[in-house]
């Protein structure tokens, strides 16, 4: 059995286990558990033989299983559980391999689908490398994933903070985030806070006299966020609409 | 017989079970090929899938299906 047969039996065995949950039988618990816990072992075994899986089939198999241990541990109130820590590892390794073939997206879900800090900080390790040699195109992040990136990297590498920020500060001088508008607000405030709290942005410093472009950048939005220009129009629009009506009520 | 075997007879089962129709007779004959070793591991699989999403959706209690679920989890262990 390939890969792909190996994910897709795990699909099923998800799904079966919404039902197990419905009949609440112990039996069908500890067979599906079983069942689980052999095809896990079987792809933990097929990737230490082969390295070319694809990330997406981790991917999707480490999101299965996830779900199939959270039901199984709730079920049996913890007693039983999937091992799969072997699995992780090795799906790690997957993901360290093929890092510079990843768009962003899918960077940041596998980053998200393992929960182990070790295996983490390996794969940030492995972005930073790749960015650093080129290998993963930083021009291929919007801003609001940047953010995410920022984020991850204040985490586990924050020593690598600083490149960020300046790429950020010249991006933004530059216009090349011209999407900015779109860009959720509690992201941008995150990210502030984040420079901010590393001292990038200080409070008595230079930022009162000559405030860079990411401050700048903030201050707009937080204006946004606190008056809406568009919404004022609205409640403006509203009171008038009240007071047209009351003035027809008492020409009649 | 054998140009019956050679047609991959997972295919209409399994659009079959996609539109809800397991007629008792179907899974009754689905149980008795399940035990030769006419299906290969992919159509195992795709039977498997349909199999299941029809047991859910239509809520019947497992009986006949349950054995053959359990008949090709076996087949694909090995």
């Amino acid at each position: 059995m390939d890969d792909r047969n190996i994910c897709r039996v795990l699909s099923i065995l998800n799904k079966q286990l919404k039902s197990v949950e419905r009949s609440h039988s112990n039996d069908e618990l500890q067979i599906v558990t079983q069942r689980t816990q052999h095809f896990v072992d079987r792809f933990v075994d097929l990737i230490t033989r082969r390295m070319d899986i694809d990330y997406a089939t981790v991917f999707w198999a480490n999101r299965f299983l996830r779900d199939i241990n959270n039901t199984i541990k709730e079920m049996s109130h913890g007693n039983h559980e999937i091992d799969t820590r072997a699995f992780s590892a090795q799906s790690c390794y997957i993901v360290q391999d093929q890092v510079s073939t990843m768009n962003p997206r899918a960077l940041f879900a596998s980053l998200n689908m393992i929960d182990d800090p070790s295996l983490k900080k390996r794969i940030m390790d492995s972005i930073m490398d790749n960015l650093k040699q080129k290998k993963l195109n930083i021009r291929k992040f919007s801003l609001e994933q940047l953010c995410e990136l920022v984020d991850a990297v204040a985490e586990h590498r924050p020593e690598d903070l600083s490149v960020f920020y300046e790429y950020i500060e010249t991006g933004l001088e530059s216009g090349f985030f011209k999407n900015m508008r779109r860009l959720e607000f509690k992201k941008l405030q995150k990210m502030f806070c984040l420079f901010s709290d590393r001292g990038f942005i200080s409070r008595q410093g230079a930022e009162v006299e000559n405030p860079s472009k990411f401050y700048t950048v903030f201050l707009l939005a937080l204006k946004d966020q606190l008056f809406d220009p568009t919404k004022k129009d609205e409640r403006i629009a509203k009171v008038e609409a009240a007071r047209n009506k009351k003035h027809v009520k008492r020409n009649v | 017989m054998p140009q019956f075997l050679k047609a991959d007879i997972s295919i209409p089962l399994a659009s079959l079970f996609k539109l809800k129709y397991g007629a008792t007779e179907v899974i009754k004959e689905l149980n008795k090929m399940s035990m030769l070793s006419i299906f290969k591991k992919e159509q195992c699989l795709r039977l498997l899938d349909t199999l299941t999403d029809y047991t859910i959706s239509t809520g019947v209690p497992p009986g006949a299906e349950r054995d053959i679920l359990d008949t090709f989890f076996e087949k694909l262990m090995l």
